[in-house]
């Protein structure tokens, strides 16, 4: 079976494709606060897009890729950082923004 | 490599008191009062002095510089091996983090502490990449020119 790798440029723009579905998605379903299943999707789907970008990060470290370790090392930082933040927003009840999602 | 490193901490303590200068007047123009304020008004605050708190204001932001200088050394030094550049890296990052750590009083909130370093490292790790690919550009550029002007030389000749 032939494997289907990726170049580092596609890996860059998918890691990048998922930043931005990320924050339309959060900003979107996070208007639609009424509603718990558009909560509950939201959460899904941050988690979702944080577990890939995880796992393309963590490809992105084979060194074969051709990249400085500063830009790998900060693009795994930005992904943790929407992890961090998706824990933040949904699942600390004290923050509330948007509505935390275990009641 | 350890005038290199030397260098490097040299350089990043410049751009750290420039960004320190950057991070003053952009809190002025947010306090909006008209006068400048040097150092963060709740650092003035919590130490009861603004000059004290200017001068760990200045500290923590040349400290970071500083360990940002080494760090953009780790990451350039491809030669050490990925593990090796990694844990450099990350290290001097950390350390570098670690007055600005105890300032901001991070300990108190460990949530906000953790997700304040992620994000000033994810910054930091961008800002470092960006600056190493406009240097790699621009030596680039210059073998480019090195390259054009030795093909006038032997036009020259001819």
């Amino acid at each position: 079976m032939k494997k289907n790798k990726l170049s580092t440029k596609q890996m860059i723009a998918w890691i990048s494709v998922n930043y931005g579905v990320f924050l339309l998605a959060f900003f979107t379903l996070g208007l639609m606060d009424t509603h718990r299943m558009a909560v509950i999707a939201n959460f899904v789907l941050d988690v979702a897009l944080c577990g890939v970008s995880l796992i393309l990060n963590i490809a992105l470290f084979s060194p074969r890729h051709r990249i400085s370790m500063a830009g790998k090392i900060g693009l795994l930082f930005v992904t943790l950082c929407f992890a961090a933040f998706t824990c933040f927003a949904f699942l600390m009840p004290e923050n509330g923004i948007p509505p935390v999602l275990f009641q | 490599m350890k005038k290199k490193a030397l260098k490097s901490a040299a350089t990043g303590f410049l751009i750290g008191c420039f960004a320190c200068l950057l991070f003053s007047v952009l809190v002025s123009l947010r306090v909006n009062t008209g006068e400048f304020c040097f150092a963060l008004p709740a650092l003035a605050k919590a130490y009861g002095s603004e000059l004290l708190a200017a001068l760990i204001q200045i500290g923590v932001f040349s400290w970071l510089g500083a360990a940002c200088g080494i760090a953009s050394l780790f990451s350039e030094s491809a030669g050490l091996g990925p593990a090796k550049q990694g844990a450099g890296y990350l290290v001097s990052l950390t350390l570098g983090m670690l007055p600005l750590a105890w300032a901001g009083r991070w300990h108190e909130h460990i949530f906000l502490g953790i997700f304040s370093y992620v994000v000033i490292a994810a910054i930091v790790s961008l800002l470092i990449h960006v600056a190493g690919l406009v240097r790699l550009k621009s030596d680039v550029d210059e073998i480019r020119k090195a390259i054009g002007l030795g093909r006038e030389v032997s036009n020259e000749e001819k």
